[in-house]
């Protein structure tokens, strides 16, 4: 891509005019460059000799404007057109840097006034402790509850029951209430704030899974802090479930998968764990979560042991270990983890057929056909965390673990773990060794293609309208005497006019000066010298010639010529060094022609 | 009730539900609302379920308090002084555009507020229970009008906002009056009696005994205590305020199907209640609070008191 939008930005080469062209032009180039700008038909159109209106019809047809004004006075080629751009504007690439720095300035001035904004905020004057202050806006940042700074041990559920045992019936509602409260908005789901009521917080989760059980809880702390009855055992009971349920540890499901986990499987597994009530979240976590790990792939024992400690406070997990891995000091299994099946990845793991088989501390509960297990909850000494090993390189290779067909068997290993809320869908995969696939994989290609092509049209786009306007690149100036000598050799391909043959005989005139060292007095008797050609002639073609030039504007005629032919033969003889019997006459059609 | 209502008045649930509160509770109601929101047709609507006498006084500036009511009127035949009850002698009393009078004629209807009883010329008379006195403002006008005293304002449990209805609602309004609707006749809208006064009255006295635990009382009393320590109140709210807050608590209670009051009914009822009662110090008008604000302020500030059995 990168190439493709270089290639694409040098092709357009929006600095190529600034180089001139090395190459050094011919008399044909320079007599073509000249053509439009001669000051050649001077006279409207339709007072045109036809060869003259063919002529000027002949302009370059880079030069549209011309024919119709037929080369106006002070032309400059095809530049007197809306190409005509002062020199100063041949640096037009470098308007790049120029917009660049004058975007630049106008961050810096909008910074500027936004920092004097700021800082004339700061220093205005306090309020008047006198007026009272403005109301605070609501404010959503969550700020403990004084009850809640009553922080129950680790095992909150056990103390309130407690409580409630010894009759402490406030104390175990409140110990209840505020472990719950606390986890919930340890987990993000609640924002605590003194004012807010219980009820207010079941409104705040009516949408999520938790909203039922803290409901149940809320209606106990209602009937005993507002109500004034005393709670029913049942009723205390079933909070007690309700808060259980919200207290359970987080269900963390963990797949380490090297392989191409398919989409589609994976898209179909989330709306199931969702209806089951599961809030499934596919590798994103809030920031403020603590309760859960992610780890993304369990490649050696020391992730694992991660995980282990983590169960061990009392957490559940379900990891996919690859096969061959070796569990972990600290967790029993007494069935030990199942072989390695060959999995096809449409091959669904079957149920048990059995139940549970209690192994040591370890249950297994998934068995493969050949009654092999191949998944195994381990339980990490007494505590109450639990750790599903699944050891089924299947799983990982083909991704099988997301396959439709075994969406039951996952659905059912996880309510097996019991208690959780929160399922992550953590897809990892090996760090891509590309930049252009580490793109890929975080699906910025789509976005980063499009972005170039974006870039690269905008580069064309400005590039052509940076290069037409621009002026046609300088050749090497051409000297005086080449300007002239082109003048000269249109004017005698176009047979001049008055203007042309004053023009022409300007420099004629000087040229034969300098050849000769004579001054006008002598001239034309040196150039005859010179020439071999009458005396007489030379001084009437010279005559006529000093007449042209001091009256360039006169209306031309036929002699003229004539005369600017007879001068061009005068000077041709000249350059040669020699005497020229060339002579000129009229054509039977009254128009002059070299013979 | 409030469904019975509904029929015939159209959008306005918040108003209709603060009303009947006030009315299971005892209190009298102010509704603020712009002209041709159904003010007067909620009151009528609330007088014709009830079906209770129903009594409408337009206030205007040359309403004398007599007017309001009544007075002892000399009777030539019988040569001696009798006594004609005015309009306040009602069940369900509209006072409509009650601010279109002078303060005088307003003041009429403090001690029948607050008494229950009507004294002209020295002998007090006993007004019939239940008494429910709705009145109505418009808050935009303020030509003629004469704002309502303090004291007044303080009478009414609740100040109820009457706003404009969505365009749905106003659709379904159109469509009423093409069904041949007449405001004049609810008899004819098929308005039926719910509730007989007796029973009202009757319902009243029940709804005291909903439970309101110490934790609520001193949720209540918390929150009228801050607004008399509120920067940018410069009158606080009065201990009728608080009576008011737990009165319709236990109403609300009620109707949510609970015998005991939470902190969450007084949180609803605290606008109601008490932006009638709050008055603002020009310093916070001139920073743009309103009351509305500082209740919200208020609210947000008051803590919800921790159990009885801590």
């Amino acid at each position: 891509m990168i190439l493709l939008f270089s290639m694409l930005a040098l092709a357009q080469d929006p600095f190529r005019d600034l180089l001139g062209d090395p190459t050094p032009r011919s008399e044909a180039d320079a007599i073509a460059e000249l053509r439009p700008t001669a000051r050649w038909c001077v006279a409207p159109g339709e007072q045109l000799f036809p060869w003259e209106r063919e002529w000027c019809t002949a302009i370059p047809p880079e030069c549209p404007g011309m024919e119709a004004r037929c080369a106006e006075d002070q032309s400059q080629g095809c530049n007197d057109q809306d190409l005509n751009i002062p020199d100063a504007d041949l640096s037009a690439p470098l308007a790049w840097t120029a917009q660049l720095i004058q975007g630049l300035a106008i961050a810096i001035a909008v910074g500027l006034v936004l920092a004097a904004i700021a800082a004339f905020l700061r220093l205005r004057p306090p309020p008047d402790p006198e007026l009272p202050a403005p109301l605070p806006a609501r404010s959503e940042k969550s700020s403990p509850e004084p009850e809640l700074a009553v922080q129950a041990g680790p095992d909150p559920l056990g103390e309130a029951r407690a409580a409630f045992a010894r009759g402490e019936v406030g104390l175990a509602v409140m110990l209840l209430r505020a472990a719950v409260l606390a986890v919930l908005e340890r987990r993000g789901r609640l924002v605590l704030h003194p004012s807010r009521t219980d009820r207010e917080y079941v409104r705040e989760l009516s949408q999520k899974p938790e909203a039922e059980a803290l409901h149940e809880v809320v209606r106990v702390v209602e009937q005993q802090r507002y109500a004034g009855v005393k709670l029913s055992v049942e009723r205390w009971e079933r909070a007690l479930a309700a808060a259980a349920k919200l207290l359970a540890p987080l269900l963390l499901l963990v797949l380490c998968t090297h392989a191409t986990a398919r989409v589609l499987d994976h898209k179909l597994l989330l709306p199931i764990l969702s209806s089951l009530g599961y809030e499934v979240r596919n590798g994103e976590l809030p920031e403020d979560y603590n309760d859960e790990l992610l780890l993304a792939n369990i490649q050696d024992a020391e992730q694992l042991n991660t995980i282990v400690s983590w169960v061990t406070e009392g957490n559940r997990a379900l990891v996919v270990i690859p096969a061959g891995g070796e569990l972990p000091a600290g967790l029993t299994a007494g069935g030990a983890t199942g072989p390695a099946l060959p999995m096809a990845g449409d091959n669904p793991i079957r149920l048990p057929q059995k139940p549970y088989e209690l192994i040591g501390s370890a249950m297994a509960i998934l068995y493969s056909e050949d009654e092999k297990v191949i998944a195994t909850i381990l339980r990490p000494g007494e505590s109450n965390g639990m750790l599903a090993v699944v050891a089924l390189p299947g799983l990982l290779d083909d991704a099988s673990v997301l396959h439709l067909g075994n969406l039951r068997t996952i659905r059912w290993l996880v309510d097996a773990m019991g208690g959780g809320r929160l399922v992550v869908l953590a897809e990892a995969e090996p760090p891509s060794p590309s930049p252009l696939a580490a793109l890929a994989r975080a699906g910025l290609l789509p976005l980063l293609g499009h972005g170039m092509v974006v870039f690269g049209l905008a580069v064309w786009w400005r590039g052509r309208r940076f290069s037409a306007p621009r002026n046609p690149p300088e050749h090497r100036r051409r000297d005086f005497r080449e300007h002239l000598q082109a003048v000269a050799a249109i004017y005698r391909g176009g047979e001049a006019q008055q203007l042309s043959f004053a023009a022409y005989a300007t420099w004629a005139l000087a040229w034969l000066r300098q050849r000769t060292r004579a001054d006008d007095g002598d001239l034309a008797a040196a150039v005859a010298r010179r020439t071999g050609l009458p005396t007489e002639r030379v001084e009437r073609v010279l005559r006529n010639a000093r007449e042209a030039v001091n009256r360039p504007d006169s209306v031309h005629n036929e002699a003229d010529l004539f005369m600017q032919e007879e001068l061009w033969e005068i000077v041709e003889v000249m350059k040669k060094g020699g005497s020229s019997p060339s002579t000129s006459s009229q054509s039977a059609s009254g128009g002059w022609k070299r013979k | 009730m409030e469904a019975e209502i509904g029929r015939v008045v159209h959008g306005q649930k918040d108003a209709i539900r603060g009303l009947l509160v006030a009315l299971f509770c005892g209190g009298h109601v102010l509704l603020e609302g712009a002209p041709g929101l159904g003010k007067t047709l909620i009151a009528r609507s609330v007088a014709h379920v009830l079906g209770c006498r129903f009594r409408r006084i337009q206030f205007t500036p040359d309403l004398m308090p007599a007017d309001v009511t009544g007075g002892n009127i000399f009777n030539q035949k019988e040569s001696r002084f009798e006594f004609v009850p005015g309009p306040v002698f009602t069940e369900v009393l509209l006072a409509d555009e009650i601010n279109r009078s002078p303060a005088r004629t307003q003041a009429a209807l403090l001690e029948a507020m607050a008494d229950r009883q009507v004294t002209v010329d020295g002998i007090s008379r006993r007004l019939d229970r239940p008494f429910f006195t709705v009145a109505t403002q418009n808050p935009v006008e303020s030509e003629g009008t004469w704002a309502l005293p303090e004291a007044q304002l303080d009478r009414f449990l609740m100040k109820l906002l009457v706003h404009h209805p969505p365009r749905e609602i106003e659709v379904e309004i159109l469509e009423n009056h093409l069904r041949g609707f007449d405001v004049t006749d609810l008899d004819q809208a098929g308005l039926e009696t719910v509730i007989h006064g007796t029973e009202l009255v009757q319902w009243q006295h029940t709804l005291r005994t909903v439970r309101a635990g110490r934790p609520v009382l001193n949720y209540a009393v918390d929150l009228v205590a801050r607004s008399r320590e509120h920067k940018a109140i410069y009158l606080g709210a009065s201990p009728r305020a608080s009576i008011g807050l737990l009165l319709g608590a236990q109403v609300v209670a009620a109707a949510e199907g609970r015998d005991f009051v939470v902190p969450d009914d007084i949180k609803e009822l605290a606008p109601a209640v008490l932006r009638h009662r709050l008055m603002l110090v020009p310093e916070a008008e001139m920073e743009g609070n309103t009351v509305e604000e500082v209740i919200r302020d208020l609210l947000q500030a008051t803590p919800i008191p921790a159990g009885a059995g801590r």
